[in-house]
């Protein structure tokens, strides 16, 4: 009796310290699941960061156009003032979208350092790891590029009120548009930045599910291959 | 005796209920072990099973530009500004500091040319130049025409303003690349020389009004009259020099070119606008 007593006992505890063990989805699959889960949450960027492109070629536009159309009375461009004044704010929208979707993305990837460490193979172990901090650094640069995004737009507000104004000043527009061209630099070196790490992300991606032994097939139209750099 | 047969009949079943449980207890132990090492043994693999079938995986988005940086208007609505870049060559020297005393009296930031071998002479004034908000540009380390435009190419030229640059860079922290090439940049330098200077990441200015003032030592109001006969467009690039006579001249100079209605400016790369002999919008 006794020693039914102590098997029993003995195989509880083996079983629960095993069972313990076997407990959670293989790290592989968690990294995977991650990945996508983000991956798939940014579906919708691809059509912000596209609207925005648009807006952004239609100021450049509009831009030159007032200064032409007001060269002798900035009363002949209140009107196309006005039509990119609406423009700005349809920036602002699509950027918002883009932190939007950016921000759930980061979120659907969680924390992945755990599952990442618990992978045998070293090869394997320093692939999801790359790929894991460039989506990290993406993000980061994401919200740097948010903010200054932001102050571009204020810039840019501040030369069409100007340029509206029936008191406007030569000099103040010139001040206003080399604060402006700075902070339009800055974005775009961030802009550089981010793509970077896409691209980075989404190779290091394809190199750790090769070495996982994954089949895989890329969703189309997510991505421009290259990122558009209008010459300045 | 029948107690004594309830109580054994009760002990018996308590018995059997015993060995029930504990026969159920180590079926489902035995199953959870059984489940614990398969999960375990995946753990330990570490692989997703592939079912056969591809997994779909997404690629995230860049991001694309379609913005350019801002031109400054010269004219609207009716009005035409009048801009005066008063530039200094060959400086730093011993006339910087009271130069520099001046232009502060009259708020009025310069752009200067400055030689490589000068900012080693006065590190100091060219700090000073930047931290009170002149532009710190570059003219060259030796200034020695045939060196810089009669040795085949761009290369001496391209090495001497990237050294210049460093010079710059290590005493200030600024990095400038603005640059005036000596003696101008017509008709010595080239299509091909232009465009080498251009991929060095330079842009490079001549003038639009030279005051001559290197030639008329101990005559500071000759450098007047020059300027007065001459300043006529809506933006000037002055050229002027790190000279004794200049720095006599420039308090009148000053007053002159205010009363002509123009305002004083200092080159700004994030406003840059084509100033060179050729019009190449590269520089």
């Amino acid at each position: 009796m006794a020693s039914w007593k102590k098997f029993t006992a003995i195989a509880a505890l083996l079983s629960v310290v095993v069972g313990l063990t076997g407990c959670g989805a293989a790290p592989t699959t968690k990294i995977f699941e991650a990945f996508e889960k983000a991956s798939s949450a940014e579906v919708n960027v691809t059509a912000a960061l596209e609207t925005l492109k648009t807006l952004e070629d239609k100021d450049e536009k509009q831009y030159i156009n007032i200064l032409d159309q007001g060269k002798t009375d900035n009363r002949n461009v209140q009107t196309l003032i006005d039509n990119t004044n609406k423009a700005l704010e349809e920036r602002k929208q699509a950027i918002e979208q883009v932190k939007v979707h950016l921000d759930d993305a980061r979120s659907q990837m969680g924390e992945l350092d755990k599952a990442i460490a618990k992978l045998k193979d070293e090869e394997l172990k320093k692939q999801a790891e790359q790929a894991y901090t460039a989506y990290v650094k993406r993000y980061d640069t994401f919200k740097a590029l948010h903010e200054k995004y932001g102050q571009w737009l204020e810039r840019e507000q501040f030369i069409y009120d100007e340029l509206k104004s029936q008191n406007t000043k030569l000099k103040s527009i010139t001040t206003g548009i080399s604060e402006r061209n700075e902070v339009y630099r800055q974005v775009e070196e961030l802009k550089t930045q981010f793509n970077d790490y896409t691209t980075q992300f989404n190779t290091l991606k394809s190199d750790f599910y090769k070495g996982a032994g994954l089949q895989v097939t890329k969703t189309e139209g997510n991505q421009d291959d290259n990122a558009e750099q209008q010459e300045g | 005796m029948v107690d004594r047969g309830r109580v054994t009949v009760g002990k018996r079943r308590r018995r059997s209920r015993k060995k029930f449980i504990g026969r159920t207890i180590l079926f489902l132990l035995f199953v959870a072990i059984g489940i614990g090492i398969y999960a375990a043994g995946k753990s330990l693999l570490g692989t997703v099973s592939a079912s056969g079938s591809d997994l779909i995986v997404t690629e995230v988005a860049t991001f694309a530009s379609a913005a350019k940086e801002k031109e400054i208007p010269k004219e609207f609505n009716g009005m035409t500004r009048k801009v005066a870049y008063l530039t200094f060559d060959d400086g730093p020297s011993k006339y910087s500091n009271d130069m520099m005393d001046l232009l502060k009296q009259h708020d009025i930031k310069a752009t200067y040319f400055m030689l490589g071998d000068n900012m080693n002479t006065y590190p100091d004034a060219v700090k000073r130049m930047v931290e009170e908000g002149h532009y710190p540009g570059l003219h060259s380390m030796t200034h020695d025409f045939n060196k810089l435009y009669k040795s085949g190419g761009s290369g001496n030229f391209i090495k001497e303003f990237q050294e210049a640059q460093g010079i710059v860079e290590n005493l200030t922290g600024f990095k400038p690349t603005l640059i005036r090439a000596p003696y101008g940049s017509a008709p010595q330098i080239g299509e091909s020389f232009r465009k080498d200077i251009a991929d060095a990441g330079f842009k490079m200015w001549d003038w639009t009004l030279d005051s001559l003032d290197w030639k008329f030592i101990g005559q500071p109001n000759r450098i007047l009259e020059q300027i007065k006969g001459t300043l006529t467009a809506d933006v000037e690039v002055i050229l002027l020099h790190d000279r004794q006579q200049t720095l006599e001249a420039l308090p009148s100079i000053i007053e002159y070119i205010q009363s002509k209605g123009y305002e004083f400016e200092v080159y700004d790369p994030n406003a840059h606008f084509v100033c060179n002999f050729h019009h190449d919008k590269r520089l």
